[in-house]
C-alpha cells in the first residue's frame, strides 16, 4: 500500500500541472512525418501469408531495436522490478515460467494465465477476452494494470525521457523528442512482430522437407477427424476434432475466434461476455495458437490444466454443458472416446509444434540496459 | 497398412429381430478401411451385412429403378468419376435437366446430412428422392420392387440381407449400404498426410498443399478435415440472386441461409466435375478463379472468402494437389 501511496504522490505534480497533454501525442507521428528509418525486413516462412501491418506503424530495424529494450525494460512497471518479459520469458513462449497466475509488482496474482506470444501479428484480437483489436492497443495495457505493472504511462514517460540512451533509441525510431505512449507501445508491437514461429518439425514437413513419424502422423490424421461416434448420424468419425477451431491451415492452429470449450457450468471469468456484457458472450475465450504447446504449460485461460494429457482428457471428456458451449464440443454424447493409444498418437502431433529455434532465438532475447 | 475390418463380433449381441435365425444375415461385409478411417456405422436396422451390400449393388447399376427403365442411379453417379455425373446438370428419364449437379459419393458414409441442401438426414431416406423426383428417375419405389422382386437376383439378396421380400424398405437400405462402401482414403496425399509415405507427392504437389492450406487462399477454412469438408452450408458468392436455387433456405427458411450450400468433399475433386451446385464452371481452374475473385457480394458471402493472385506456376501447384486427392482405390470395393 506504502508503495502505491508513493507513486500515486509522485504522479501528482504530473497531473496537476498539466501533465504533458501531448504525451499521447508525439509531435513526430511516423504516419504523417516520416523520420528516416531503416525499413526491416520480417522474415516470414514460406508457409505463412503475409503480415498485415498497421499503416501508422511500419517496420523499421530503429523501431524493433528500441520496442526489444522496452521489452525487457523493468521501469515500465511501478516499482521498477517488472518487464514484459517478467511474465513473458522467451524460453517459455514468452509465457510466465510454467505459472498458473502471474505475480504483479504488489504481490498479488492475476485471475488469468499469462498467454504465449508468437505470430501475434497475424491475430485480430487479443487478451483471453478479446478486448483489445489491435498489439498496440494491448500493449500499453499491463503497464497501467494494478495488478500488473502498476504504473501510469506519464511515470514511464518521465522515466524514459529521464534516460539519454533510450532518447537516442526514440529519437533514431520516430524523430526527436518522440518519446511518448504511443510510441512506446508501437515499438513494442513492432519488436513483437518479428516474433515469430514457423519452423516446427511440422513447418518442415508442410514444406516438404522432413518426413513425420507414423504415430505422429496418424496424431494429425485424429486432429483432421470429426469427433464423436458415427452411429449417431452427425458425422462422427471417432476422432480428435481438433481442426474446426485449430485449423492448421494459415499455419498457427486457431480460428482466430472466441470460444467456450466446456470447462465449467457457470462462470466465475466471463471472458468475452465481460467485454460485450452479451449472453451469448459469457464464458467465451480466445481459441489460443497450439504452436509450441509444449512448451507452454500450464493451459487455458486460468492455467488449471497442467499437462497436455490433462487438456486432451479434458476434451475427451465431451466438457461441461453450460449455455453458451461450443457446439463441437461432444458433451451430449459422452465425450470423444479416444483410446490411450489415439491419446498418444494425439500428443505425438502436438509436439512436432515445438518450436526450439523460436524459443532459443538470440534476436528475442534480453539486450539488457539500453546504451 | 490397410485394415480389414470384421465386425462379427458387434452383431453377435444384436439379433432381436425376426430374420436373425437366418445365417446369411449375419455375414458382415468385408470393407476394406484406410488407415485411422473409423468403420462407418449403420442404424441399428441395417448392419452392413454382405448380402445387403451386393444388393445395394445390384440396385445401384439397376435401370428399371426408373420410370421407364432408362437411367439407374449410376447413370448420373458413374463410379469412374468418383460416382458424380459428367453433365452440369444431370439428365433424368425424359432428358430433362435436373435442377443440381450430382454430387460425387466419396466418404458419403461419413456425412451427417445429404443432398446440395442438407435437408436430408440418413441415406437411406436420401435413396428415395431421386426415384420419385420427376425431373430424375419419376418412378415409385413400390411399383419398381413389385417388378423387380420376383427376379434375381433381388428375391434372393433381399431375403439374405432382410429376411423378406424386395420392397421400399429393403431397396433404401441395400443401396444405403453400398454407399457405405465407398470409401476414400487411399489417395496419395492421404499416404503423403497420414501414411508415413514421403514420396506419395511430388515437390510441386507438396507446394500445391501449403498454398491450399495457406491463409491467404482460405480453402482449408470450409476444405477441412479428413473428407475435406467441414459439412457445413456456405454462400460463396457464386452469384448475387439466387432466385433459382436458394440451397440451405429452402430447408431452414432463414434469409441467413439464402444461397448457402454444403462444402463438398474434394475427395476425387479432380475426376468430379462440373463443379458447384449447379455445375456453373467446368474446370478446377475456373473454380480456382472464382475463389480467387473473392466471390460477389452477396449478403450472405462467407466471411472466410478472400481473394488472392497466384502465378501460374502456383496455380500450376495448387492443381497438382487437388488431382493428389483422386483415389482410384476407393471407386468400388464390390467385387
Amino acid at each position: 500500500m506504502s508503495r502505491k501511496t508513493l507513486f500515486l504522490l509522485a504522479s501528482m505534480p504530473l497531473v496537476i500541472f498539466g501533465c504533458k497533454p501531448d504525451t499521447d501525442d508525439p509531435p513526430t507521428d511516423p504516419g504523417t512525418q516520416p523520420w528516416p528509418t531503416t525499413p526491416y525486413t520480417l522474415e516470414i516462412p514460406a508457409n505463412f501469408p503475409p503480415m498485415p501491418i498497421p499503416a501508422d506503424n511500419p517496420m523499421t530495424e530503429e523501431g524493433v531495436k528500441l520496442g526489444r529494450f522496452l521489452f525487457f525494460e523493468e521501469r515500465l512497471s511501478g516499482n521498477n522490478t517488472m518487464s514484459c518479459a517478467t511474465c513473458h520469458a522467451p524460453e517459455f513462449v514468452f509465457s510466465d515460467h510454467g505459472n498458473q497466475f502471474s505475480t504483479g509488482i504488489d504481490g498479488i496474482a492475476g485471475t488469468r494465465n499469462s498467454m504465449v506470444l508468437q505470430n501475434l501479428g497475424w491475430e485480430q484480437r487479443y487478451f483471453w477476452d478479446g478486448r483489445a483489436q489491435t498489439l498496440e492497443d494491448q500493449i500499453v495495457q499491463p503497464v497501467e494494470n494494478t495488478i500488473e505493472m502498476h504504473e501510469t504511462w506519464p511515470n514511464v514517460v518521465a522515466k524514459l525521457e529521464a534516460d539519454a540512451a533510450y532518447q537516442a533509441l526514440f529519437q533514431d525510431a520516430f524523430g526527436p523528442g518522440s518519446v511518448s505512449k504511443t510510441n512506446a507501445a508501437r515499438a513494442i508491437a513492432q519488436f513483437i512482430r518479428t516474433m515469430i514461429s514457423g519452423n516446427s518439425r511440422f513447418d518442415q514437413f508442410q514444406r516438404g522437407e522432413i518426413q513425420l513419424e507414423i504415430d505422429e502422423q496418424l496424431g494429425f490424421l485424429l486432429t483432421q477427424q470429426e469427433g464423436g461416434n458415427p452411429a449417431l448420424g452427425l458425422g462422427g468419425q471417432w476422432g480428435a476434432d481438433c481442426f474446426h477451431c485449430h485449423p492448421h491451415g494459415g499455419g498457427r492452429f486457431t480460428d482466430g475466434s472466441m470460444r467456450n470449450n466446456g470447462l465449467d457450468a457457470t462462470f466465475t471469468d466471463l471472458g468475452l461476455g465481460g467485454v460485450t456484457g452479451l449472453p451469448q458472450d459469457m464464458g467465451k475465450f480466445k481459441v489460443p495458437q497450439l504452436r509450441n504447446v509444449a512448451l507452454s504449460a500450464p493451459y487455458m485461460h486460468d492455467g488449471r490444466f497442467q499437462t497436455l494429457e490433462q487438456v486432451i482428457d479434458h476434451y475427451n471428456s465431451g466438457g461441461i454443458p453450460s449455455p453458451t458451449i461450443d457446439a463441437f464440443m461432444k458433451f451430449t454424447q459422452g465425450g470423444l472416446s479416444l483410446t490411450p493409444e489415439k491419446k498418444a498418437q494425439l500428443l505425438a502431433f502436438l509436439n512436432t509444434l515445438t518450436d526450439t529455434e523460436f524459443v532459443t532465438n538470440p534476436a528475442f532475447q534480453d539486450p539488457g540496459e539500453p546504451q | 497398412m490397410v485394415h480389414i475390418v470384421l465386425l462379427a463380433l458387434l452383431l453377435a449381441g444384436c439379433g432381436k429381430d425376426a430374420n436373425a435365425d437366418k445365417e446369411d444375415t449375419k455375414v458382415l461385409f468385408a470393407l476394406q478401411l484406410p488407415v485411422g478411417a473409423p468403420m462407418p456405422v449403420t442404424p441399428s436396422d441395417n448392419p452392413l451385412t454382405d448380402a445387403s451390400v451386393r444388393l445395394g449393388k445390384a440396385l445401384f447399376f439397376e435401370a428399371r429403378l426408373s420410370r421407364n427403365g432408362s437411367i439407374s442411379c449410376a447413370s448420373c453417379h458413374h463410379p469412374d468419376r468418383g460416382f458424380s455425373d459428367t453433365l452440369a446438370l444431370s439428365l433424368g428419364v425424359d432428358g430433362l435437366p435436373g435442377l443440381r449437379n450430382a454430387p460425387s459419393l466419396g466418404n458419403v458414409a461419413y456425412h451427417p446430412s445429404f443432398f446440395r441442401d442438407g435437408g436430408v438426414p440418413t441415406l437411406e431416406q436420401q435413396v428415395l428422392a431421386p426415384i420419385h423426383d420427376e425431373l430424375e428417375m419419376d418412378h415409385n419405389i413400390n411399383l419398381a420392387a413389385a417388378e423387380l422382386g420376383d427376379e434375381e437376383p433381388y428375391g434372393s439378396l433381399s431375403m439374405q440381407a432382410y429376411g423378406k421380400p424386395l420392397d421400399a424398405y429393403v431397396i433404401t437400405r441395400a443401396i444405403a449400404n453400398y454407399e457405405r462402401t465407398l470409401i476414400s482414403g487411399w489417395s496419395r496425399s492421404d499416404r503423403f498426410l497420414y501414411q508415413g509415405d514421403a514420396t506419395a507427392l511430388s515437390a510441386a504437389e507438396v507446394r500445391g498443399w501449403q498454398l491450399f492450406s495457406s491463409a491467404e487462399l482460405n480453402c482449408a477454412a470450409c476444405h477441412s478435415g479428413f473428407d475435406l469438408t467441414d459439412h457445413d452450408f456456405h454462400n460463396v458468392g457464386q452469384y448475387l440472386d439466387y432466385g433459382n436455387d436458394p440451397g440451405r433456405e429452402r430447408i431452414t427458411l432463414q434469409p441467413g441461409d439464402l444461397g448457402k450450400f454444403k462444402t463438398p468433399t474434394l475427395r476425387n475433386i479432380a475426376r468430379t466435375g462440373p463443379y458447384m451446385h449447379d455445375g456453373a464452371f467446368g474446370t478446377l481452374d475456373q473454380v480456382i478463379d472464382h475463389f480467387a475473385s473473392g466471390g460477389q457480394p452477396h449478403p450472405n458471402l462467407s466471411p472466410e472468402m478472400r481473394t488472392f493472385v497466384l502465378t501460374e506456376e502456383q496455380k500450376a501447384d495448387l492443381l497438382a494437389f487437388l488431382s493428389a486427392l483422386s483415389d482410384d482405390r476407393s471407386l468400388d470395393q464390390v467385387p
